[in-house]
């Protein structure tokens, strides 16, 4: 498997892909626990409580990471992908970044959004 | 059902937290006979323990997030009724720190598995320590939480 598909590029795309989801508060679909619903769009109707973005967060993390990390695997040799390791010190921080501005408001008072 | 999962989810991440901290303390450690406690715990082939941690997190994560829907309606709504908002932040810190240590493990299998033992060993105990981390993390803040709505 690791001969068609980069390990180290798929964790830096799905956590940058992440982080950015997180920040700007992308989501592909959302999950309606309540009714046991998936949606493609924000239904914003009070009725089918609260909606859930972190599945649809880690999608966006997880869905271009397969893409890149097979199509690097293939296109970059490994010396480039050598050079990559002072990205993983950094990835965990900008998560946890992305993170704190998106939760931050709990902690401020009232509910994150 | 749920009851069975979340002590599943316990269960695994005891196992998980055992692996990852032998793992974790081994990286650090410079060879010397391993005389005290401290360092006989750490005193383990610190390779060996990947694939299991990369298994344990993956199964944990999965059972995590398919319980999770039922904290968001049962505990987070109560939570927030009764003002806990200091303590929905940390569990809100646990959903993104475990995308943190799920993302990682690619990398971590990469660098334990993969790579030379001899070349990219800060990295290595970087990551390792970085998945140690967000594992002790999601354990006591899940049982804190997990106590907390008994007490609600």
């Amino acid at each position: 498997m690791s001969r068609f598909f980069s390990l180290r590029l798929f964790t830096l795309v799905a956590g940058l892909g992440y982080a950015y989801a997180v920040y700007v508060n992308y989501t592909v679909f959302r999950y309606y626990p309540l009714v046991k619903r998936f949606s493609l769009t924000d239904l914003a109707d009070k009725t089918l409580g609260p909606a859930m973005s972190w599945y649809g967060w880690i999608a966006v993390g997880l869905i271009p990471a397969v893409i890149v990390a097979v199509i690097g695997k293939l296109a970059l040799p490994p010396r480039v992908l050598d050079k990559l390791w002072p990205a993983f010190w950094v990835l965990p921080f900008v998560i946890l970044g992305a993170g704190w501005v998106r939760e931050k408001s709990w902690l401020l008072g009232g509910p994150a959004g | 059902m749920i009851v069975f999962l979340v002590i599943l989810h316990s269960l695994v991440s005891i196992a998980l937290i055992g692996a990852i901290t032998h793992q974790g303390f081994s990286a650090w450690r410079r060879r010397a006979p391993a005389v005290a406690f401290i360092d006989r715990f750490r005193a383990v082939p610190a390779s060996g323990y990947a694939a299991a941690v990369v298994v344990l997190y993956a199964l944990d994560f999965a059972l995590g997030a398919y319980i999770y829907p039922l904290f968001v309606l049962d505990v987070k709504a109560s939570l927030a009724e009764s003002g806990f908002n200091k303590e929905i932040f940390y569990f809100q810190a646990k959903e993104h720190i475990a995308v943190i240590g799920l993302v990682m493990l690619p990398a971590y299998y990469h660098y334990w598995r993969r790579a030379p033992l001899g070349e990219f060993v800060m990295t290595r105990r970087f990551i390792t320590t970085v998945l140690m981390l967000c594992v002790w993390w999601n354990l006591i803040v899940g049982h804190i939480l997990n106590n907390l709505r008994g007490m609600l």
